[in-house]
């Protein structure tokens, strides 16, 4: 049997951060602001390929974690 | 002709055709081999294949030329829906769907809601990974005339049938094994490139300073935010619903390895996309997108302007490695469709592995032939297309396959639902004369909602499967 509840599963966790870290940025949409030459929203889209990154690594690394016990 | 840019790029084919002729044997042996590569790959080995699968021309060509014409923000667009695919893909389904031992994406929807969902899907692949395979040949015919020195639809024949012969032969294994070189030719020749850049401009601040100075334009949001939003959609769902990606993680040994794939590709993109960055701002300092017949030459542009004759060869063997990489994954999933999917599964179930996949080869063959006839004539933006066919596989795929994976609620009615009424709302929308929003923004929940209701109107799946369900939650 499946013991862990499925909308807690590491996966659902990391789509919901994304979504809303996404809805951030395009509700917030700062277009007419610039920085260094660059909208504000470019470099809030830039920032994002990073979070990417750190979302995808916290979710190998808990889903690792997480099977590791499961099998124990 | 230019000799030594000529000469890498016929070293550069050669030696994937030696490595579709080396695994030819392997491949043939078994559908396993042929499909999935036995379900072998490595960790190491399936991140530079997924990336190179999903970075095409449009991640590459498209992207900086688009950064050039409309402005650097709608590149960070690009990237900031494309690096989330590998990520996105892996949250949703990949663990889950390699857990299912299937080879195909057609095959687990037989599994999961029977046969009519699985010849419905099948079509789909088939005519959807075919038209995505045009633009691919678009920009390598692009590409191999402006090197070659021959007229382009020579270079679209020459080069269509380069990656059809080591993909044909070697199925997925040479398809995996010549993505790990392409995915390392593209990293290394633009890491190059943007290094080069940023020599010759003395960094990142100068760098953006010039191209302001020539396009005051360059750092602005020049389309509607709804642009921006839709590109984003369409490519964050794109290794979710395309089964040239899929296919991907049916090749990991398993659920683990299928994981950590996902997360070297996504580190794979980050690096694309900065030094993309650098070079759509080079593009922009150039002041040459007005000049140019087609923005996805600007790429090319750039590598002409600023590399010698030896570098230019391997990045421009890059930019082929980022199209042939992606188009051949896709004719493996079309050949798959026709020869797994629809012959041996409803016209020939006697069939023997070696026949499916002799007729396999075959089908490549034709499927490439049928790509290739069609880029003769192509439209003129790369992006565009390729945003088109990823907001139908959304709206065919994304959620009969998530809700599939994740509620065992959802059933064969639902699934069809979804998959045929999100298709049907799609091109309705895309026929429209006017558009109001991206089609995918509206048909992808139209699926998702009649996949839902129609699921919970009509009776529940058998216990079994529901049991099955869980089972792809869970380390065997």
């Amino acid at each position: 049997k499946l013991t862990r509840k499925k909308w807690k599963d590491p996966g659902i966790v990391m789509v919901i951060i994304l979504s809303i870290i996404s809805l951030i940025v395009w509700i917030w949409w700062p277009a007419d602001t610039f920085v260094g030459g660059i909208s504000l929203a470019g470099w809030a889209m830039f920032v994002c390929f990073f979070i990417w990154l750190a979302l995808t690594v916290t979710y190998v690394v808990w889903m690792e974690r997480l099977e590791k016990k499961e099998m124990q | 002709m230019q000799v030594m840019e000529t000469i890498i790029l016929a070293i550069y084919l050669i030696i994937m055709t030696v490595i579709g002729i080396w695994f030819a044997k392997r491949a043939h042996s078994s559908e396993g081999d042929y499909w999935t590569a036995g379900g072998q790959i490595n960790s190491f080995v399936g991140s530079f294949a997924f990336f190179a699968a999903v970075a095409s021309s449009s991640s590459l060509m498209g992207a900086v030329g688009s950064g050039v014409a409309l402005g650097v923000p709608f590149l960070l667009a690009y990237g900031f829906g494309a690096v989330a695919i590998p990520s996105f893909a892996m949250f949703l389904i990949a663990g889950q769907i390699r857990r299912t031992g299937v080879k195909t994406l057609p095959e687990f929807f037989k599994h999961r809601y029977g046969k009519s969902v699985q010849i419905v899907s099948a079509i789909l692949v088939v005519l959807s990974m075919t038209f995505y395979m045009i633009p691919q040949l678009t920009a390598s015919g692009l590409i191999g005339s402006y090197v070659l020195g021959i007229d382009y639809v020579t270079a679209v024949i020459i080069l269509g049938l380069g990656f059809t012969l080591y993909a044909a032969l070697g199925g997925m294994w040479a398809i995996t094994y010549t993505d790990l070189i392409q995915g390392a030719v593209m990293v290394i020749g633009m890491f190059i490139l943007a290094i080069i850049i940023l020599m010759d401009h003395g960094g990142v601040s100068s760098l953006v300073q010039d191209a302001l100075a020539v396009d005051p334009q360059f750092g602005s949001i020049t389309q509607p935010w709804m642009s921006y939003f839709g590109l984003f959609v369409a490519f964050l769902w794109f290794g979710v619903v395309s089964p040239s990606a899929v296919m991907r993680n049916f090749a990991a040994r398993d659920a683990k390895t299928a994981r950590r794939s996902a997360l070297g590709a996504c580190f794979l993109y980050v690096t694309v996309f900065l030094f993309g960055f650098v070079i759509a701002s080079a593009g922009a300092s150039l002041g040459i997108a007005e000049s140019l017949d087609n923005q996805d030459m600007i790429f090319i542009s750039v590598i002409e302007h600023y590399m010698p004759a030896l570098l230019a060869g391997v990045m421009l063997a890059g930019l082929l490695a980022a199209i042939m990489s992606s188009a051949d994954a896709m004719l493996l999933a079309v050949s798959a469709g026709i020869a797994h999917d629809i012959y041996k599964e409803h016209i020939n179930k006697k069939a023997s592995e070696k026949r499916v996949t002799r007729l396999g080869l075959i089908v490549m063959i034709l499927a490439s032939v049928v790509g290739i006839i069609f880029a003769i004539d192509p439209p003129q933006l790369i992006a565009v297309m390729v945003g088109w066919v990823s907001g139908a596989m959304l709206s065919a795929f994304g959620f009969p396959l998530v809700l599939g994976l994740w509620w065992k609620r959802t059933n064969t009615a639902g699934a069809l639902a979804g998959m045929i009424g999100g298709t049907v709302v799609f091109i309705i929308m895309a026929l429209l004369p006017f558009a109001l929003v991206s089609e995918h923004l509206v048909s992808a929940p139209v699926s998702a909602i009649l996949t839902i209701v129609v699921s919970l109107m009509t009776a529940p799946p058998s216990e079994k499967i529901q049991q099955e369900v869980d089972s792809y939650h869970m380390e065997a």
